[in-house]
């Protein structure tokens, strides 16, 4: 079967500068990985990820979203993007339990003291086009020392995160400039 | 100090609004606050005398606003006014944490307040918000915030308060549109959850508020 992810990211001296990239950055290991499907492939799921039966939850004092399974778009539990990301995290990633999420105007997630996040790893597949940073809704990394790290919405981008110990995301709140647009995305947790 | 002495006191007839300087007054404010749900909130409108709260506006233009921004909240904010410089905010400072004023709030609330508050002025633009909360911090006792300018129902900024469900806030139950010169007081509680309304309009949305503690 031909693979469906861009062939530079499985060649052997991509994955080990991106294992460096990661390793590099001390307080948030991370990458972005820019045009990471084939086009025709990312169209495809673009318009999948769409067709989800999305079902809304706010509690106002901690989230406001959409969110859906995203078994059908067959993408968390594909066998080539998991080996990818065995080799680039050097460790056996066999399963990616997740969900698809979309944001649009007055949604949010914001820091709770009651419900912290365990250390673990994120992996965001983002399949939102045409997003401004003016708009909101970019999520960002906080540490207990309050550095933190802001992730922009790239289209057909794979984003990964080491979050460590007391590391815990929001996504800022989506403002009126964002009007009748949603930001779509996968989201997945890999225990630590 | 006597709700009396309180309200012939210098510096509340100075700054404000003769019509609630008597006890009929006050004892309807105090019915209307406990009364008011989701939980106790007073809207006191042409609070102050006409020439005080033009004066404090036109001092808020020479004050430095600083940009706030974190999961809760966008918007931007003066210092604390305790260390203000300028005269009149310093005046308006001392009024509000005057014995004679407390005085007032208390007969108001029936809540025991000290001389202890926070002040600052905030601006809202056009994106800015502050998301759900309680404000419970502290010891603060009693949120305020006097409006300094107007916002038409459509343009955002509206306090909004929550109705309270399993201990998080469900729906609004009342949201108040910003009308110049009205002040606002709630009780801080575990049920106070509130909300400033993104604007979604090119009018600036500014206000002085704080907290009295207990």
């Amino acid at each position: 079967m031909d693979s469906f992810i861009n062939p530079d990211y499985e060649k052997e001296t991509s994955i080990k500068k991106i294992q460096e990239a990661i390793d590099q950055k001390e307080s948030f290991p991370s990458i972005i990985l820019t045009n990471f499907f084939k086009k025709e492939f990312y169209k495809e799921k673009e318009k999948e990820i769409k067709k989800l039966h999305y079902k809304r939850e706010s509690i106002p004092d901690q989230f406001s979203f959409a969110h859906a399974k995203a078994n059908p778009m067959h993408i968390l539990d594909n066998k080539q993007l998991l080996s990818l990301l065995s080799t680039i995290l050097k460790r056996k990633v066999s399963s990616l339990n997740g969900e698809a999420y979309y944001f649009s105007w007055k949604d949010y997630t914001l820091l709770h003291d009651k419900n912290k996040e365990n250390a673990g790893i994120d992996i965001l597949i983002d399949f939102t086009e045409a997003w401004e940073e003016s708009f909101g809704g970019q999520y960002i990394f906080k540490d207990i020392q309050g550095r933190y790290l802001k992730i922009l919405s790239v289209p057909n981008a794979v984003f990964i995160i080491e979050r460590k110990q007391g590391v815990q995301k929001y996504l800022q709140y989506i403002n009126n400039l964002a009007k009748g647009k949603k930001r779509y995305f996968l989201l997945a947790t890999i225990k630590k | 100090m006597d709700i009396h002495k309180a309200l012939s006191d210098k510096e509340m007839i100075n700054w404000l609004n003769n019509k609630y300087r008597n006890t009929k007054a006050i004892a309807e404010l105090n019915k209307k606050f406990k009364n008011h749900s989701p939980f106790s909130h007073i809207e006191m409108h042409d609070f102050l005398n006409p020439e005080k709260v033009k004066t404090i506006l036109k001092a808020l233009k020479k004050e430095e606003f600083l940009e706030k921004e974190s999961d809760l909240f966008k918007f931007m904010q003066t210092h604390d006014f305790k260390t203000v410089d300028n005269k009149e905010l310093k005046e308006f400072y001392h009024f509000l944490s005057s014995e004679a004023f407390i005085t007032f709030i208390e007969a108001i609330t029936e809540l025991k307040i000290s001389t202890k508050i926070d002040m600052s002025a905030s601006l809202y633009q056009n994106t800015d918000f502050l998301l759900p909360h309680d404000d419970r911090l502290e010891k603060r006792k009693i949120a305020y915030m006097l409006y300094l300018t107007e916002l038409k129902v459509n343009e955002g900024g509206k306090l909004l308060l929550y109705k309270t469900k399993a201990g998080h806030p469900s729906e609004p139950e009342e949201a108040i549109t910003p009308k110049f010169n009205t002040f606002i007081i709630f009780k801080v509680s575990e049920k106070s959850f509130h909300e400033v309304e993104e604007v979604i309009a090119n009018t600036q949305r500014i206000t002085i508020g704080g907290w009295f503690h207990g």
